[in-house]
């Protein structure tokens, strides 16, 4: 996905990708999340499944570090996140929200023309 | 029905993996018992936050949790059981829970772990208890997801 993000926006800021592994625990990513992210600045994270391990365990790091964490990311919220100027705040993640929500359409559905 | 499941998983509730498993074991209550999640109000609400729609969720630590796998195993309702390590089975077991069979499903890595099977490790402590478990009766079975065939602790403990 940061590939795709790269060839889209090119140059990015300060963006990580970690992944969960198979062989992971819920404290080995969570080490791996804590070397990511830069201590005493505000991180977005972004995770793909609400209620996944890695959500879990980033909702659980956000009692001791500055962490906003957004699931169900899609390229169209990763790119929007990247390319802002804005601080991150509340008002920063309401307006995310909708951008990773209408990335999501039934896009053939809305053809007009039927097939042959 | 009583007691549909009884598994070890560290991660608890992930995602869709507790979807599949609750369906799969047709049950609705998952009773988590876990002395360091029961005892902190902020990973009960991350925990909580992570169940499936519809799911009740109850968080314990062991001597409660003992006690509620107790009354859910007389219970009309199937209970799922989540815990994060084989040592807190033991320790249900010898507080007198009866449960057949251990599901083991998901140990990650760890300083003191060592590859067991597939993606699963075990410490020294978490081997003992398996073994434990299973001259108490209890068979241990390694199956990660609902899909997979449940491999005997037995057959892979070179211990």
């Amino acid at each position: 996905m940061l590939a795709s993000a790269a060839m889209i926006s090119g140059e990015m800021g300060r963006v990580q990708a970690v992944g969960l592994e198979p062989t992971d625990s819920p404290e080995s990513f969570a080490e791996r999340v804590e070397a990511a992210i830069d201590a005493g600045r505000p991180t977005l994270v972004l995770t793909d499944l609400y209620g996944g391990t890695p959500h879990n365990v980033v909702c659980a790091m956000a009692r001791h570090h500055d962490v906003r964490c957004i699931s169900g990311v899609n390229l169209g919220l990763l790119l929007e996140a990247l390319t802002t100027t804005d601080a991150l705040d509340d008002a920063l993640v309401e307006r995310l929200l909708p951008v990773a929500r209408d990335g999501i359409v039934d896009s053939t559905g809305r053809l007009s023309l039927s097939r042959d | 029905m009583g007691l549909r499941l009884v598994r070890v998983d560290d991660r608890l509730i992930h995602g869709q993996v507790a979807t599949i498993w609750l369906k799969a074991v047709g049950a609705s209550r998952v009773i988590i018992v876990d002395d360091r999640t029961a005892r902190d109000d902020f990973l009960r609400e991350v925990i909580e936050l992570a169940a499936p729609a519809g799911v009740a969720v109850e968080i314990h630590d062991v001597a409660t949790g003992a006690q509620r796998m107790k009354e859910a195993s007389q219970a009309a309702e199937a209970a799922f059981v989540l815990m994060r390590s084989p040592t807190t089975a033991l320790q249900l077991r010898e507080a007198g829970v009866a449960f057949d069979v251990l599901n083991i499903g998901g140990i990650g890595a760890g300083p003191d772990r060592k590859p067991l099977y597939r993606n699963i490790s075990a410490s020294q402590a978490e081997l003992e208890a398996m073994r434990r478990l299973e001259q108490m009766g209890t068979r241990v079975e390694l199956r990660i997801v609902a899909d997979d065939k449940p491999v005997a602790f037995s057959s892979v403990d070179r211990g």
